[in-house]
Parts: C-alpha cells; structure tokens; sequence
C-alpha cells in the first residue's frame, strides 16, 4: 500500500506543475501588457517601466516562467489590485466557505445516489426505475444555475403563496444581517438555514450521475454466483442486497468520486455566484468583474490544484477499497 | 386505402396501418408546416425580397414540406416493405445500429427533439411571433403595461422588462447559442479525434505527450478554465468557441485513443499493414473509420455539455455581447424580476433544459446502439 500511495502521490507532483504551466501560458498568451494592471492614471512612463522591472517581465520568458512556478508553488500569488491585500490571504478567507458547501453536497449525492441507484438496480425496468432515470436525466441536462434560480423561486421568493411550502429559505448568503447579536444556538440554526438550498441545488445536480452509475455497477454485481450463494443460504433480501452486493458494486463507485472533483468545483462557481456564497467561485467571478487578475489567475491555479488533490485522493481510497488495485500495476 | 391518401396527408396511411410513430410523425410535421405557411404567409411573400436568413427559412420549408411527402410517397407505397432497414445488414460502421437504436423509445426522442430544434433554429424567421429586438412599450404611444406581461395567447411565454416577447427571444436566441455550440464541438472533435488517434496508433513519446497535456486540462473544471482564458482575452464570440473548443477536447481524446488501441491489434489493421499501407492509411482510412460511432457518441454528449458551459458563460455575462438574445444571457437578465415576473427567467431555462437533455438522450441511445461496452459518463 506504502508503494502503491508513495507512486500516486509521485504521479500528482507533474500533474500540479502542469496545471501551473497552463496557467502561465494562458497568461503569456493573453495581449496586453501585464504591468498595465497597475497602472493608474497620471502615472509616468518610468513608473510603468520600474513596475515592469518590479514584476520581473524585462527577464526572459523562462526565467519569469520559472519565478512564477516557484511563487504559485509556494503559494505567493501577489497582492489582490482591488483590495491591495495578499492573494493568498484572499483565498484563505473564501476558500473554507466553498470547501464546507463542496463536502455537505457531495456526501448528500452520493448518499441518495447510492440509494436511488440500488433501488433502481433491484427493480429494474420497473416503472420506478424509469420514472427516477428519466428524472436523473432531467436534472443532470439542467444549468445549474438555472436550478438555483428555480430553487430560490420555489423555496424562498413564493414561500407561502403559491403552494404550501411554509418557511421562505434565505436565498443568499452564509448568515443573516445581524448575525453578531444572535445567541450561540440561533447562529448554528442561521447558518444551517443558509446552507439549505446552496447545498441542496449543488445534490440534485450531482445525484443523478451518481444513481446512473450505482445502478449499472449494481446490475453487473447482482447477477453474480457469490448473490446466488448470498440468497440460497437463505439470507433476507436486504441483507443480499444492502451488505452482500453493494460492498462490491460499490468499489468501481470510488473512481467516481475522481470523476465527479471537477464537476463538483464547476458546479460550486454557479452556485456561489446565485446565492451570493462567499466562496472561490464567487470571488473569481467578481475578481473577472473587476479585471483583477492575480485572484483570477490563483482562482484557476487552486481550482485545478483541488481537482488533482481531489483525485490523488480518490486513488488512494481506491487503492484500500481494491486490493487488488495495489498489488497490481496501479 | 389508396394511396391517393398519402398524396394529400402525408402519414394518413401509416396511422391506418397501425404504424403509429412514423405516420404521427409525418402528419403532424405536414400539418404544423402547412399551417405554419398559412399563418405566417405575408413573411412567406416578404421572404423573397428578404435577407438571407428569411430566404433559408423559406428553403427550409419548402425541403421539409418536400421531404415528408416524399418519405410518405416512398415508404408508403410499399416498395420497401420487404426489406427494413438495418436489418442483418452488415457495412459501414455507423449503419449498423439504426435498428438497435429505433427499439430505443428515449433516444428517439431526443432525436426527434434535436431534429426539431434543428429545424425550429433554421425556421426561426417564420416561426417566431415577434422582432426578438422591438420594445413596443417604449415605441410613440407604446403601453407601459406590455412590460413584463404574464404569458397570454398573444404572448405565449409573456414578455421582458422590455416589452420584448420571451418566446421569440428564445427562438432567436437558440440560433447563436446552437451556432457557437456546434462550431465549438466541431472543433473540439476533430482536433480530439485527431490526437487521441495519434497518440493511439504512435504510443511512446507522442503518446505519453499528449496523454500528459490531457491530464492538466482535465484538471481544470471547466468553467474555471474557461473563466480565466475570457477574463484575459479581448471577448468575442470567436473567442467563446475557442475557449469552450479548447475545453472540450480531452473526452474526446481519450475515448478515440482507447478506441485505436483496442483497434490496431486487430486483424484487419494487421493485413493493411502487411500490405504495406502506409502508417497515415492505416491509420486514418481503416482504424479511423472504425473508430466513428465512438467520435459521434462524444459528439452528441459534448453538444449537451457545452451548451450549458455556454449558456452558462452568458450567464454570468462574459459570453457574447449582451444585446445579443442567448439563453444564457436571458436568465441573467430575467433574475432581477424574478420576485413577480418568473416566466422571464423560467422559459429560457428550461429551453436550456430541454436542448441539453435531447442531445444526452440521443448521446445515450446511441452509445447503447453502437457501443454498448462504453459504460462511463462524460464529466463536464
């Protein structure tokens, strides 16, 4: 395992560099003048140019590639133009934000995922399982942030009029004005509340691929000789299907997990952006808004850096779920 | 029944014969079309003096209106009753799976809705009620009540806070989100295919070169990379489809040098070699051909996703210019009513919704159709 775990973590060092690299390029790349981010108006040429040398862009591309890998490696991402205050520090402020909206929606998808998959899978081609693929289908085709719109539009703006939904959800945000002068249980119920529909929207648009792909791995198990043994030894049904059976269609579900990072993070960008969450996908929309590239630019570099992470991770677990997957050639 | 029938409703005969699909089908496209032309017959007579996109809408028309009475005319008459399509037939690679994919009710579905988005974008300037641009409440009298007006018979989808009528701006707007899409997957395809068959067929170097590259954009979710590359660029909608192309390529990559590898082990691919063939014949005359029904399922899969990146792009208004009506841009002005106007941000939606959903419908019958091992859901 200690091999197999030292050779992932190996493979991911590369993969963090290049997802550096692209950064960089996209940035070479992009016209104009990097320095001219800075400028300001009544600033003299010499200025613009003592700035130019400051930023080190007088220094041959290899040379400022090879500062910039080590400065985005070490996690200096220069200072914010709109605040004036460092990237990173930036970053450290939102970036919880998103991870704590990120794990409550995927550990809700994958466990109705898992769920609605097994129910589909032990009924298959029943009404229900069509009625809950067509539904997954649906809900995967749809925006994201159309569904956030939909969600505030049902659970908070027409609360109580249109239907008979009771409680109108806050509809953006993390906490309610006046958040300081609640007491300690309110505040709790304040920021359960505000998490409501952000993480609930992020669920329904990751549910039905993980449903889709438990059943599928589930139908494959299920016919298996080991099932067969499970049901003629005379065991309860659920017990067949619910120990026997999952623990081994769940195995392939892992490597999903991998797939699912980036979807998870291009979800988050939306949703954040609609529910006005203070999160890294709000703040490098705003950052795009206000043509403050450094945010910009780290935003994309630690997105793609929690991809990697996400899926080392994934590996890994595979790696303990699978034997077989460490013993072989990984 | 003669089929003198079929000469004037097209489809007719088949509902007599129970063929319930194809005759609903027909009947309803010749019936909808027809009345179409009636309804909308001063733009009919404008269209000949008009632009060039009147002119298509009218040839479109006319094709279609063409087309079923010949489908009905040929099928109908029974001269290929004998010999259905598909059936045992072996040829070329993508023929094969017409029959298994028409048993798929869904993918047919998402077909018959792709079609008919098709059409619906090239018929636009006869279909749509309105100038998708023209506010007539800020017109010399205009009534400021047709501002956010519910949906009603005239305004079916009800209106902006404009005064502009959603439904035609969802017409309108379906044109330059399809177009950008599709140029977009285009792109992004050919080049996927072309490397993926690359690094298949040469292994070693180029290979692990591109295989490296892929990893580091499959790092990015998608938006992120497209948010950086449109925040740095001078925006445009050339630069959209290249960002949204450049973003798109790895699936179809990795699906095409699978295919090549499993492919260049086989036997025929052997022969062609000890033919001598060159490695590009080979390659991109017998392995590549091969390896289409997977190119075309990525396809149909990625025109799904990469609607919703554009719409989404929109959305957040870093996509094409903002006078211009796109889905995306609809639902992000539409937010700001959606305290009392929801059909303004509803509509265009579910129009994302829907497009999206036929083209995955008809991504996964056709998977089942061509290939059935393909098991894995494309990430977005």
């Amino acid at each position: 395992m200690l091999v197999y775990a030292a050779r992932r973590v190996l493979a991911a060092v590369p993969l963090l560099l290049g997802v550096a690299t692209i950064v960089f390029v996209v940035l070479a790349l992009a016209p104009g003048d990097p320095a001219s981010m800075y400028l300001r108006p009544g600033m003299s040429p010499e200025t613009l140019d003592q700035i130019r040398r400051n930023m080190g862009l007088d220094a041959p591309l290899h040379v400022q590639y090879g500062r910039w890998l080590l400065s985005f490696l070490q996690g200096d991402f220069g200072q914010s133009l709109a605040s004036g205050i460092p990237v990173k520090d930036r970053i450290l402020e939102v970036l919880p934000n998103t991870l704590l909206l990120a794990a409550v929606a995927i550990l809700l998808a994958f466990v109705a995922g898992i769920f609605l998959g097994v129910m589909q899978a032990v009924r298959q081609h029943s009404p229900l399982d069509s009625v809950l693929s067509g539904t997954s289908l649906f809900f995967y085709s749809m925006p994201s942030f159309w569904l956030a719109i939909m969600m505030v539009l049902v659970f908070s703006v027409n609360a109580g009029t249109v239907w008979g939904w009771p409680v109108s959800l806050p509809p953006s945000g993390m906490v309610s004005d006046g958040y300081d002068l609640l007491g300690p249980m309110a505040r709790v119920r304040d920021r359960l509340l505000h998490l409501v529909l952000p993480a609930l929207t992020l669920t329904l648009v990751l549910t039905g691929g993980i449903a889709r792909y438990v059943r599928n791995s589930m139908l494959e198990v299920i016919r298996q000789d080991y099932i067969r043994t499970a049901r003629a030894k005379g065991l309860p049904e659920w017990q067949v299907v619910w120990k026997h059976a999952l623990r081994n269609a769940l195995i392939p579900v892992v490597t999903l997990l991998g797939v699912y990072f980036p979807l998870l993070l291009s979800g988050t960008v939306f949703i954040e952006y609609v529910f006005a969450w203070p999160g890294m996908g709000r703040l490098m929309v705003d950052s795009i808004l206000l043509e403050d590239y450094p945010v910009v630019l780290a935003g994309t570099f630690l997105f793609g850096g929690m991809v990697v992470l996400g899926n080392l991770l994934a590996d890994l677990l595979y790696g303990v779920v699978d034997p077989r997957i460490r013993r072989g050639d990984g | 029944m003669g089929s003198w029938m079929g000469l004037a409703l097209p489809g007719l005969p088949h509902l007599h014969r129970g063929k319930w699909l194809e005759g609903g089908v027909l009947l309803s496209l010749w019936l909808g079309l027809l009345a179409l032309a009636v309804v909308r017959f001063d733009r009919i007579v404008g269209a000949f003096r008009g632009g060039l996109d009147e002119r298509i809408a009218l040839l479109t028309l006319v094709l279609v209106l063409v087309g079923v009475w010949a489908w009905a005319w040929r099928s109908g008459s029974g001269a290929l009753s004998g010999q259905e399509a598909g059936k045992g037939h072996v040829g070329r690679p993508l023929s094969g799976g017409w029959a298994a994919f028409r048993r798929n009710r869904m993918a047919l579905l998402g077909l018959g809705a792709a079609v008919a988005l098709y059409l619906a974008m090239l018929l636009t300037p006869l279909l749509a009620p309105f100038d998708p641009l023209s506010m007539p409440a800020f017109e010399e009298g205009g009534d400021l009540g047709l501002r956010l007006a519910p949906p009603s018979a005239v305004h079916i989808m009800g209106t902006d806070q404009y005064s502009r009528d959603v439904f035609s701006r969802i017409l309108y707007g379906a044109r330059i989100s399809l177009i950008i899409v599709l140029l977009a997957v285009g792109i992004s395809v050919a080049l996927g295919t072309i490397l993926g068959a690359v690094a298949g067929y040469l292994g070693g170097i180029p290979d692990a070169v591109i295989m490296r590259l892929l990893d580091m954009f499959m790092a990015f979710p998608s938006i992120v990379l497209l948010l950086a590359i449109v925040a740095l660029f001078e925006p445009s909608a050339f630069l959209v489809i290249a960002a949204l192309a450049l973003t798109q390529w790895p699936y179809t990559t990795r699906i095409v040098r699978g295919e090549i590898l499993a492919l260049k082990e086989r036997e025929f691919a052997e022969a062609a070699r000890a033919l001598a063939f060159s490695r590009g014949r080979v390659l991109f005359r017998h392995l590549l051909p091969n390896a289409m029904p997977s190119v075309v399922v990525v396809a149909s899969l990625g025109i799904g996703n990469t609607i919703v990146l554009e719409a989404g792009l929109s959305f957040l208004g870093l996509g094409v210019p903002s006078d211009i009506p796109s889905w995306g841009t609809m639902v992000d002005q539409g937010r700001a009513y959606l305290l009392d106007s929801w059909w303004v941000v509803t509509f265009p939606g579910l129009a994302i919704a829907l497009a999206v959903l036929a083209f995955n419908l008809l991504g996964d019958g056709l998977r089942d159709a061509l290939d059935p091992r393909q098991g894995e859901r494309l990430a977005r």
